[in-house]
């Protein structure tokens, strides 16, 4: 074998232990290394080797598709391709993984029977050509290849002890025990191919000092692994919609939207059941206006922010893990649906929705729970990466509560913002309007006085209107959504009017006939009022506020979107909700079916197969040629050489009578034109070959 | 599709690069050490399941610690081959390496691995074969690359050589394409203590073998060709002496020899006539060589050179002439055979012939055509039989110059090949299959 002593022995006990195969194991080690000691061997030739490798090889595959399919491999891919939840696939990818891995334990008890031939054999090594078909073909060529691979030889126990260091890799039994046991059996297996230009001492060191490094390593290694799957995680879920309003918090601070005005990513793709889509979708509702009295750590103002009165009172409404139909509110029957699709972080995540739905449908089956909590927010438990959900609304109202004590309450108000609401309603005579007339007075006054900005001034120091509210009501006139929606919402309270504050997304981003896009930009703050008994969404923010923030987008946005259509196209394809499988089958069958045509009729083919025609026609023409009767009589007498040309022969023919000689050139040329011509003879020529054929002959018969 | 091209082509070049590295710098059981932590890698990439990742590291531990000794090689050595004049297409070519340790420290263990230079083809000619063209449809770039190596060799073994000593052995290459192989220096390699890795020192020591094409025994022809008398000319009488045919009697002219003189003749007519004899005249071959081929067929343009090899190292032990033609890089009209130039020349040229590309068959066809006059009979190599070569054909026979047509054709390709009409066809027409060139000539 010429390996270092009891490698081979050792190597397969270290296979048979840590793979449950030492009854097998044991005798082959015992048997591999008897063959130093024993001098009889096998009468091997080079074909024998060829055959037994065929066979070794038929074998390791044979044993590697049982294996496969005799535990469950079939099925596990199966599932993993048919089922459409995620939980189940990954399950049937790592089953099929650790079939792969125990078919690798198994696959050095295939090679046994060659490596025992191998060790009997009459030679210490085997050329290349012996471990490949192919091989075998490209050497009986000429070339480069054929004449490297000509005078390759290889040791195959080189390779066999590989195919144990990965078996043996591939089990996780024993593990304090693997990486000494391979420590030595590597230094072992190097000790025979050492440099003789060092001393034993120093190589032995450096052995030492790579399994030092190796250990130090594997160590490393599995720490890189774990903070590896650790930042996966981190990005599959900067990946999907983090949530943009702090529900946990149930607070929103504001100039948080103007934040997130500065982003174009596509965080919701929107199609609506019917020509309009729902202006705008609420994620979180708040009802509480706190002007912060204290500073922040860093010293600075803190902003005021809205809260909930109903803080972590989300509730599962209904059980969906049967039917994934939710019924937000039984009373109210819907009559438009719009279906919102996005990639979601896995865990919690709020969805957007209308105002008024009363029913959530998930399309994939892929969250576990609804929840929602009193004033109107939605989230969805246990969401997979694509969240494809269908919300049915109507005109009657959803499922958030009618108006609570805190939807009127203008008592936190700072002094600053109480003088400016108090100020502006009675300017505008809000007590004593009606609630219909009061709306339309406040959307005038901020219709006539107002304009749209994004920058975020903030109030001069010592200014007498020191807080952002009262800056923008009596001095600016100027600021984005949250100012409007905020104001509107203490205006109305102010009037008598219970009012909430909403944030979510405004809905206007036209893709396609069916699709809207909804951006981080779209970002948007209105006013909830309760006016004739149900909840209406109030937006005063100027109407020019899209296309104002739409000057500021990237351009780069057009590649991003890019990025992110092939990323949700991607995971609804993973998670079975598009047609792109049935695209790809399609797209395979039309290439297969193109390259079945290409084969059929394609140019390479046709030639070939004209050729053959061709040459069909080529071996048949011209066969019923008179000349041949001439030909086979002239053969009797002198036989014509081998490669030797009719006409060459025909030229050492001597006859008596000089007619015969000179008639013979036009006849055979003309036979030749039958023959081999394309165009062949015309009628004319044809008769005449046979008529002067026949003259010929009779005159030849008649002799001198 | 230019910018594509590029990318390939630098692509093509770092991968190939690689390639010439870890052949070069690893030993065979570096490679399988290469591969085993591939695989073991690949196994052990799921950590809870199982433990192959830490195989990896303790072999890719071997290998830094391998990488690691590499720099500390130092030494001094002198280097001389004597090497053969010519080599020989995939034949192994033996030579005397003689190398001395010039310095203070004592070597044993050493490999010397040959330098030869870069033999991949430059950008313009990786594009010219890349491109798509009616003979490059199905982007292969495998099939019209030309091979990188220009010859085999395994790293040789070198005696130990103690300080200052001289030693020599026998090296060994396989010269993979003809034409001048340089050996632009030799490198000495130390395998690291595991014997995975080498490091190198190279001794730059240029020298030149010239590789001739590989030739097959050619049976003795009975070539096309009647033994008519051809003018060979003064230098080739001098070859054979005075050896001359009375052909007729003429008047004196001034300058005649008086040896010449008829007397006779002068007696009967009353005034000075000479004997007039005619020159020796010699069997003339033509030896064709068609170089007009594109780069999908340049396999079958490197068994057409062996084929017009083959004729020019045999022909002329027959008692005859040989021109060989062919056009590449320049028009070249080549005459050996009866003691004029030699076999070796005529090699030495077809180790350096290159397909021509951009000229037309034209240019050849005029050679021919003008030297039809002195041939009497033509043997052509032909890269395809399409209607300028019958051309070349059909005015050959016009010319009463019989002909032997080889056509070469890519394996498996001989039943493809369109005869055409009778008229065009040659005296005798041999399609040969590239890589059965010694098969056929077998049968001839």
């Amino acid at each position: 074998m010429n390996t270092p002593p009891l490698l081979v022995g050792f190597a397969l006990l270290f296979w048979g232990w840590q793979t449950d195969m030492l009854l097998v194991a044991i005798p082959a080690a015992v048997l591999m290394e008897a063959s130093r000691w024993i001098k009889w061997r096998l009468e091997f030739e080079q074909d024998h080797y060829n055959r037994l490798w065929n066979l070794t090889f038929l074998l390791a595959a044979g044993m590697a598709l049982f294996l496969f399919f005799s535990q469950g491999g079939y099925a596990a891919m199966n599932e993993f391709v048919e089922r459409g939840q995620n939980g189940i696939r990954t399950e049937s990818l790592k089953n099929v993984g650790n079939l792969v891995l125990r078919i690798v334990q198994l696959l050095p008890a295939a090679f046994l029977l060659f490596m025992t031939a191998f060790a009997y054999g009459p030679v210490q090594k085997l050329p290349a050509i012996t471990f490949s078909l192919l091989y075998r073909r490209h050497a009986r060529r000429r070339g480069t290849l054929a004449a490297s691979l000509a005078k390759l030889q290889v040791n195959p126990t080189y390779g066999f002890l590989v195919l144990l260091l990965l078996a043996v890799g591939a089990s996780n039994a024993n593990p304090r025990w693997y990486f000494p046991c391979l420590a030595v059996l590597i230094a072992w297996s190097l000790w025979g191919g050492r440099a003789t230009a060092y001393r034993p001492v120093s190589w032995a060191s450096m052995v030492i000092l790579a399994c030092g490094i190796g250990f130090a390593s594997q160590v490393i290694l599995l720490q890189l692994q774990k903070k590896f799957e650790a930042w996966q995680n981190r990005w599959i879920n900067r990946l999907g919609n983090a949530s943009e309003f702090d529900t946990s918090q149930t607070r929103t601070s504001m100039g948080q939207l103007g934040k997130l005005k500065q982003s174009g990513r596509i965080v919701w793709r929107v199609h609506p059941g019917q020509p309009e889509p729902p202006p705008l979708l609420q994620e979180a509702v708040f009802n509480i206006y706190e002007q912060a009295q204290t500073k922040a750590p860093d010293g600075s103002a803190r902003s005021p922010s809205w809260t909930t009165s109903s803080p972590r009172r989300f509730e599962n409404s209904v059980d969906g893990t049967r039917d994934p139909i939710w019924v937000l509110n039984p009373s109210a029957s819907p009559n438009r649906s719009v279906t919102l699709m996005g990639l979601t972080h896995n865990g919690e995540v709020n969805i957007p929705h209308p105002e008024s739905t009363v029913m959530v449908t998930d399309l994939t089956a892929s969250i576990l729970a609804v929840q929602t909590n009193l004033l109107g927010a939605m989230r969805a438990i246990g969401a997979q990466t694509l969240a494809v959900l269908e919300m049915r609304y109507g005109a009657e109202g959803g499922f958030a509560i009618g108006p609570v004590e805190e939807d009127l309450s203008l008592t936190n108000l700072a002094p600053a913002d109480e003088r400016a609401i108090n100020q502006i309603a009675g300017e505008l005579n809000l007590k004593s309007a009606s609630p219909e007339a009061a709306l339309g007075r406040i959307k005038l006054y901020f219709f006539n006085h107002f304009d749209y900005t994004l920058d975020d001034e903030s109030p001069p120091v010592g200014a007498t209107n020191n807080t952002p509210l009262s800056h923008f009501l009596l001095d600016r006139h100027k600021g984005h959504c949250e100012y409007f929606a905020t104001a509107t919402t203490l205006l109305l309270r102010a009037a008598g009017i219970p009012a909430r504050y909403a944030v979510g997304f405004s809905v206007q981003e036209k893709r396609s006939n069916n699709e809207y896009l909804v951006r981080e930009r779209h970002a948007h703050a209105w006013t909830l009022a309760w006016i004739k008994n149900r909840w209406r969404e109030i937006d005063n923010t100027p109407a020019g506020w899209f296309e104002m923030d739409l000057a500021e987008a990237s351009p780069w946005e057009t590649y991003s979107d890019w990025w992110s259509d092939a990323w949700f196209e991607f995971y609804r394809w993973r998670q079975g909700d598009s047609n792109l499988r049935l695209y790809i089958l399609i797209g395979g069958v039309l290439t297969l079916g193109y390259l079945a045509w290409r084969q059929v009729a394609g140019k390479r083919w046709r030639q070939a197969r004209e050729a053959r025609d061709r040459a069909a026609r080529f071996r048949q023409q011209g066969l019923d040629s008179e000349f041949f009767k001439i030909q086979r009589l002239l053969e009797k007498n002198h036989p014509r050489e081998t490669a030797e040309t009719v006409s060459a022969w025909l030229k050492r023919q001597h006859f008596p009578q000089a007619e015969l000689s000179t008639d013979l050139p036009n006849l055979l040329n003309l036979h030749y034109r039958l023959r081999f011509d394309p165009a062949g003879l015309s009628p004319s020529d044809r008769q005449q070959l046979r008529d002067g054929t026949t003259r010929w002959l009779e005159r030849y018969a008649k002799g001198p | 599709m230019r910018p594509f091209a590029l990318i390939a082509f630098r692509l093509y070049r770092l991968s190939s690069s690689v390639r010439h590295w870890i052949r070069r710098r690893f030993t065979e059981s570096g490679m399988l050490l290469l591969i085993a932590i591939f695989l073991v890698m690949a196994v052990g990439a799921d950590f809870d399941q199982a433990l192959g990742y830490q195989a990896g590291a303790i072999l890719m531990s071997l290998l830094i610690v391998a990488f690691l000794t590499a720099p500390v090689f130092r030494g001094q050595f002198r280097m001389e081959r004597v090497l053969p004049r010519f080599g020989c297409v995939n034949e192994t070519l033996r030579y005397r390496v003689w190398l001395t340790n010039l310095s203070a420290k004592s070597r044993q263990g050493l490999e010397l691995l040959e330098d030869f230079p870069d033999a991949r083809p430059d950008f313009a000619e990786f594009y010219e074969r890349v491109k798509p063209s009616p003979y490059n449809q199905n982007f292969k770039l495998s099939t019209p690359l030309p091979g990188t190596r220009l010859a085999l060799h395994r790293p040789m073994a070198i005696p130990p050589l103690p300080p200052g000593v001289k030693v020599d052995f026998q090296g060994e290459v396989t010269p993979l394409k003809r034409g001048p192989l340089h050996f632009v220096g030799g490198t000495i390699a130390r395998p690291d203590p595991f014997g995975l890795f080498r490091a190198f020192l190279r001794v730059p020591t240029f020298q030149t073998v010239l590789v001739l094409p590989r030739r097959y025994p050619v049976k003795r022809l009975a070539l096309p060709g009647r033994t008519k008398y051809q003018k060979g000319g003064v230098a080739l009488a001098s070859g054979i002496g005075e050896s001359e045919e009375f052909t007729a009697l003429r008047d004196y002219r001034r300058g005649d020899s008086l040896r010449r003189i008829h007397w006779r003749s002068w007696a009967r007519l009353g005034r000075p006539i000479v004997k007039e004899y005619q020159d020796e005249f010699f069997v003339r071959h033509g030896l064709v060589l068609d170089t007009f081929c594109n780069v999908a067929l340049d396999d079958v343009f490197e068994d057409a050179v062996s084929v017009a090899a083959s004729f020019a190292s045999t022909v002329p032990d027959q008692d005859s002439l040989l021109d060989l033609m062919f056009v590449g890089p320049g028009t070249v009209c080549l005459t050996t055979g009866r003691s004029v130039g030699h076999t070796e020349q005529m090699l030495e040229v077809l180790s350096a012939v290159k397909p021509s590309r951009g000229t037309t068959l034209d240019e050849l066809s005029n050679l021919v055509i003008g030297h039809a006059r002195t041939l009497s009979g033509c043997i052509l190599v032909l890269m395809a039989w399409d209607e300028p070569r019958r051309r070349l054909v059909r005015n050959l026979k016009q010319l009463r110059i019989p002909q032997h047509v080889f056509l070469m054709v890519p394996e498996g390709k001989a039943d493809d090949v369109d005869r055409g009409p009778a008229e065009s066809l040659p005296d005798r027409f041999t399609i040969i299959e590239a890589g059965k060139v010694g098969e056929v000539f077998a049968t001839l």
